[in-house]
């Protein structure tokens, strides 16, 4: 169905583009948001991503791949967008827990949720990404690696250092410091 | 402990939450923007041209050859040679445009009309078109602005005598360079010693012994994760071998911030996190220890911590190097919280400044040491963040500068002293300006008129070179 609209995008019709990101955009804004875990950044991120799309469509050779291309451009702004934390002009505000639609809720209780939201802070984007790829989108490790233009091993010491993180927040508050013996304080 | 099978079940639950549907704001900012963005063209030859024969093709090459011969000469006729004119300066957005015109009206009126102070002022602006942080230079009063380093960049910082500025580029990977104050005779740090498959991020800047710290890791390999220092060889302003400092296994890094003057010890963000949203960055203990490996200790009181971020250092060393300045955050941090204090590196001992404010920034402390600047977000509504002097004793704190729109934000002192060099904007930090304040609080001028996010500034004693 897209085929013929990268196509048509890939020679500068921007009406055809339009089309696209009504299309992709939900999707988009979907992965943004569990990767930085917040909705303003996410949509900074989805926006971005789609600017340097249009910009660099010309040069996708399969539009068949346009999807996957595309997520590849969404990771990188997010990469952008999370080392670009910056927020000087507004209040620290609160990480957003939404109540879910699914099934599972009796499982993730609201405990659970705040101790992965703490967890996943101590990730870096790129760990991040690897999981999100993995446990929300549901591709394998060898097709994360592709989509990612990352070798394999890249792939699985991410998601397994991400695992590890989030595993030890669930089962404790691993945020344990020790301070220096030596410390005095006020 | 969980067990696979439950934290599968539990990680996508969590996941599954979220938004559903992207804004039609988004998508109109996309149709505009890509309204104005031109496509880069095909590397790989468009399917009608692979149908040409191979006349068709050599006879289109030749015009080409021809026209655009014809067009060079044109140029040189109508303009002369091209040669080593200033660089063009950054294509704001269309509402980047509009917003200028509001700040030039509603903060101070004229560019650098007023500032009569001498140096450069070197700072980091995000170009939202290639989403990159390029560095720029500008004279206090406005002129003479000019591109140094057109690819994305972090960590800006001034060698000790303010003739070279130290950065990193981050094209595909993290590279620290170091170059001229004019972005001349850049060189890359290749690292004599060190482990392999290390990034390097040169956050904690030069010290008076010409040593560099940098934030350290490797992407494959937390146990490589921790402060490294290139301490310099030769006595001359280059490169030095590298050597660890700190060892922080895993993905929490400790942050190097900021060298006492005397270049013998180092303030550091033991981060708690990698950053949450909504933040400065990461968040996290202040510590200090010397360069020789000597000396660490926490200067953070128990339950709060700082941020760490390049355009709001959050701790500052006093001129003679005995006390520290710094804004905390009570830990964890849920509604800015915080105060301004003073901390003994030696002893520990630790006095706050303030009582418990809102969202303290940034405190920094005069070349004269008789103030520290900070902000926080003032009384009123809307609320905007304010910038304030106070003694290291705690006495005499006055607001220096209350601007209208979000306010003012992470000043750093110009070398004499005289002025305050603050990020601000009328309407949200992605739209600021950079401003000199005068210390005496009788003006403020406008630096720069680009809108956009300045992502760090610095002020060198050193007069730009004319090009």
């Amino acid at each position: 169905v897209h085929r013929a609209l990268v196509e048509l995008a890939q020679r500068g019709d921007e009406e055809a583009f339009a089309d696209l990101t009504r299309a992709v955009g939900d999707g988009l804004l979907a992965i943004a948001y569990r990767i930085l875990r917040d909705v303003n950044r996410a949509e900074d991120a989805v926006q971005q991503a789609l600017v340097t799309a249009w910009r660099e469509l010309p040069t996708l050779r399969d539009p068949d791949r346009f999807e996957a291309w595309l997520r590849r451009l969404l990771v990188h702004a997010c990469y952008a967008e999370a080392r670009r934390q910056r927020r000087w002009a507004v209040n620290v505000r609160l990480l957003p827990i939404h109540e879910s639609a699914s099934g599972d809720d009796a499982i993730a209780t609201v405990a659970d949720r705040d101790q992965l939201e703490r967890g996943f802070r101590r990730l870096s984007p790129e760990q991040r990404a690897i999981f999100v790829f993995h446990h929300h989108l549901g591709l394998t490790l060898t097709e994360i690696a592709d989509e990612l233009g990352v070798p394999l091993g890249t792939v699985k010491s991410r998601l397994f250092y991400a695992t590890s993180t989030l595993r030890a927040a669930l089962d404790a508050d691993a945020r344990a410091v020790t301070s220096p013996s030596t410390e005095r304080l006020a | 402990m969980s067990t696979d099978f439950d934290f599968d079940r539990i990680a996508r639950a969590w996941l599954a939450d979220g938004p559903t549907e992207l804004s039609g704001r988004v998508l109109d900012a996309v149709a505009d923007d890509i309204h104005v963005v031109r496509q880069r063209h095909a590397l790989s030859a468009p399917r009608r041209f692979q149908l040409m024969t191979t006349s068709h093709r050599l006879a289109i090459a030749a015009a080409l050859v021809v026209a655009v011969g014809a067009a060079g000469l044109l140029y040189l006729g109508g303009h002369g040679a091209p040669a080593g004119g200033p660089s063009p300066a950054p294509t704001p957005s269309a509402s980047a445009s509009a917003s200028a015109a509001a700040a030039s009206v509603s903060a101070a009126p004229s560019l650098g009309v007023g500032v009569h102070a001498s140096g450069t002022i070197v700072f980091e602006l995000h170009d939202p078109t290639a989403n990159a942080n390029n560095i720029w230079s500008i004279a206090p009063d406005g002129t003479g602005k000019r591109e140094l380093v057109a690819k994305d960049s972090c960590c800006l910082s001034l060698s000790p005598d303010g003739a070279n500025i130290l950065y990193a580029t981050q094209t595909g990977t993290l590279v620290p360079n170091i170059a001229d104050l004019d972005g001349a005779n850049a060189s890359t740090y290749q690292p004599i010693g060190g482990p392999t498959g290390l990034l390097l991020g040169p956050s904690g800047g030069w010290s008076s012994r010409l040593a560099i710290a940098f934030e350290g890791w490797s992407d494959t390999d937390p146990s490589k994760t921790g402060i490294y220092l290139s301490v310099d060889n030769g006595g001359a302003l280059v490169w030095g071998d590298l050597k660890r400092l700190t060892t922080r296994p895993g993905a929490l890094h400790d942050i190097p911030l900021a060298f006492s003057h005397d270049g013998s010890r180092l303030l550091f963000l033991r981060a708690h996190d990698q950053g949450a949203a909504g933040t400065p960055g990461p968040f996290g203990d202040l510590y200090v220890i010397g360069v020789d490996g000597s000396g660490l200790r926490r200067l953070s009181p128990t339950s709060t911590g700082i941020y760490g971020s390049d355009w709001a250092p959050a701790a500052s060393w006093s001129p003679d190097d005995r006390q520290v300045a710094f804004s905390a955050f009570a830990d964890p941090n849920v509604d800015g919280t915080s105060a301004v204090y003073v901390a003994d590196p030696t002893t520990g001992d630790v006095t706050a400044l303030t009582g418990s404010v809102l969202w303290t920034t940034s405190a920094r402390w005069s070349s004269d040491g008789m103030w520290i600047a900070f902000n926080h977000i003032g009384s009123g509504t809307p609320t905007h963040h304010d910038l304030f002097l106070i003694h290291p004793d705690g006495t005499g704190i006055r607001t220096l500068v209350r601007p209208a729109g979000v306010g003012v934000c992470c000043a750093q002192w110009s070398p004499d002293g005289s002025y305050l060099l603050v990020q601000g904007s009328p309407s949200d930090e992605t739209q600021s300006r950079l401003y000199a304040v005068k210390a005496d609080g009788s003006g403020v001028a406008t630096i720069t008129n680009d809108a956009g996010e300045y992502t760090s500034y610095v002020w060198s004693p050193q007069a730009q070179r004319t090009p």
